[in-house]
């Protein structure tokens, strides 16, 4: 693994401490909450960032996780709520983030 | 090779940069949102860059949208713009090629993948290169528009364009039909070979539009959006300029932009104005309803008066 590699992966696992930290303690409807656009909701966003970048990280099965969040996201808010909130996809999503947090 | 990347997520910056260092020599220069990025792409002192990396979903300005804005950037016409996009993003890829991008790379990245994808973007360089400054390039060029629209719903059009016509001619029609027609992906093969050799192709299907109708009194223009429009005969008593003036005021009616902003120019080719370039494939088709009635109408007045 390269350096910059290195560097990035630590500083993703301090963020994802605390990400970890602030999501579990939101309330769902803060969590559900968009101003404008969906795009702009925070856990969209946070999703989608950890779905782009985990696997090149080495967190394959974290970025599998935020896809699958990510896409029930967009459901969730675009294609009027069909199943609500996707709470189960984000149990299994901050688990593996716990378990990457963890085993590393 | 100066590259500029723009991604709303610094850690995927990092990881793009060392990426692009292993694959190659680049000078790459990296910003975080859209507005940064064409800052730094309309600075005079900026010497240019060679190939631009956009993330398609970011806050404010998306990667789509900031993409039709660098393709109206002078100098930025042919850059090769490829687009990063987790998988979840790959709907978007479409509206990102209409809006000029020439490729896309996925999230996570791939290496293998971003060295191939370069190694096309390279090619495509040196492809417009030739292109601009070679007519025997530009004629080979030429080949390769027809396969790429080959591939895609633009040729159908071009189909349904030609029998149009030959129906027109087959029936001897001696009065005004107008037709608007769109190609969705003429944004992907415009950016992709370039302006001048697209105009060649245009000239090419005028001809063969003129041949099958049998006469020189066909008409072709094209909007910058994709969409052709093709006029017969002319009826008596109305002269080229001022149907193209009739066209103009319809035109930017439907555009809701002053008749000014529309410019025709000798060859009839419409020249749009900004707002004009925003319609999508469904107002152009909505043009096509209202040009056909409106030829209909002349023509049942053509008749009777005549």
């Amino acid at each position: 693994m390269s350096r910059v590699l290195s560097e990035v992966r630590s500083r993703f696992l301090a963020e994802a401490q605390i990400k970890l930290v602030e999501i579990s303690a939101a309330a769902p409807e803060e969590l559900a909450r968009v101003d404008g656009s969906h795009r702009d909701n925070p856990l969209f966003v946070y999703a989608h960032r950890v779905s782009g970048v985990a696997q090149t990280l080495g967190f394959d099965g974290l970025g599998a996780r935020a896809r699958h969040l990510e896409d029930q996201l967009e459901c969730f808010f675009i294609a009027s709520k069909p199943n609500g909130f996707p709470n189960l996809e984000l149990d299994d999503f901050l688990e593996e983030l716990a378990y990457a947090i963890s085993s590393n | 090779m100066r590259v500029l990347a723009v991604d709303d997520d610094t850690q995927f910056l990092e990881i793009f940069r060392d990426a692009l260092q292993k694959v190659g020599q680049f000078h790459v220069t990296s910003v975080e949102s859209g507005a940064a990025a064409l800052q730094i792409l309309s600075d005079p002192l900026e010497q240019g860059f060679d190939l631009i990396f956009l993330d398609i979903l970011m806050p404010q300005m998306d990667g789509v949208q900031l993409c039709g804005r660098i393709r109206r950037l002078p100098g930025y016409g042919q850059t090769p713009i490829l687009m990063l996009t987790a998988a979840q993003g790959r709907k978007w890829i479409y509206s990102a090629f209409d809006a000029g991008a020439n490729d896309y790379i996925s999230k996570p990245l791939d290496e293998l993948e971003l060295e191939t994808r370069i190694d096309n973007a390279r090619r495509l360089l040196a492809w417009n290169a030739q292109t601009i400054n070679g007519p025997e390039a530009e004629y080979a060029s030429d080949v390769s528009i027809y396969t790429c629209l080959a591939g895609v719903q633009g040729l159908l059009d071009t189909v349904s364009l030609h029998n149009f016509v030959l129906q027109m001619s087959r029936f001897d029609l001696l009065f005004l039909s107008s037709l608007a027609i769109t190609f969705p992906s003429f944004p992907v093969v415009r950016w992709s070979v370039g302006v001048s050799t697209f105009r060649r192709l245009l000239l090419e299907h005028t001809s063969a539009i003129r041949d099958a109708c049998a006469t020189d009194n066909a008409m072709i223009g094209y909007v910058e959006d994709g969409t052709f429009i093709v006029v017969g005969e002319l009826p008596r008593g109305l002269d080229a300029i001022r149907l193209r003036r009739r066209l103009e005021v319809r035109l930017a009616a439907k555009a809701q932009c002053c008749p000014n902003d529309i410019a025709t120019s000798e060859e009839f080719e419409i020249l749009s104005g900004k707002r004009f370039t925003m319609m999508g494939a469904r107002s152009a088709y909505d043009t096509l309803l209202e040009l056909e009635k409106s030829a209909q109408a002349i023509c049942a007045g053509v008749k009777r008066t005549g």
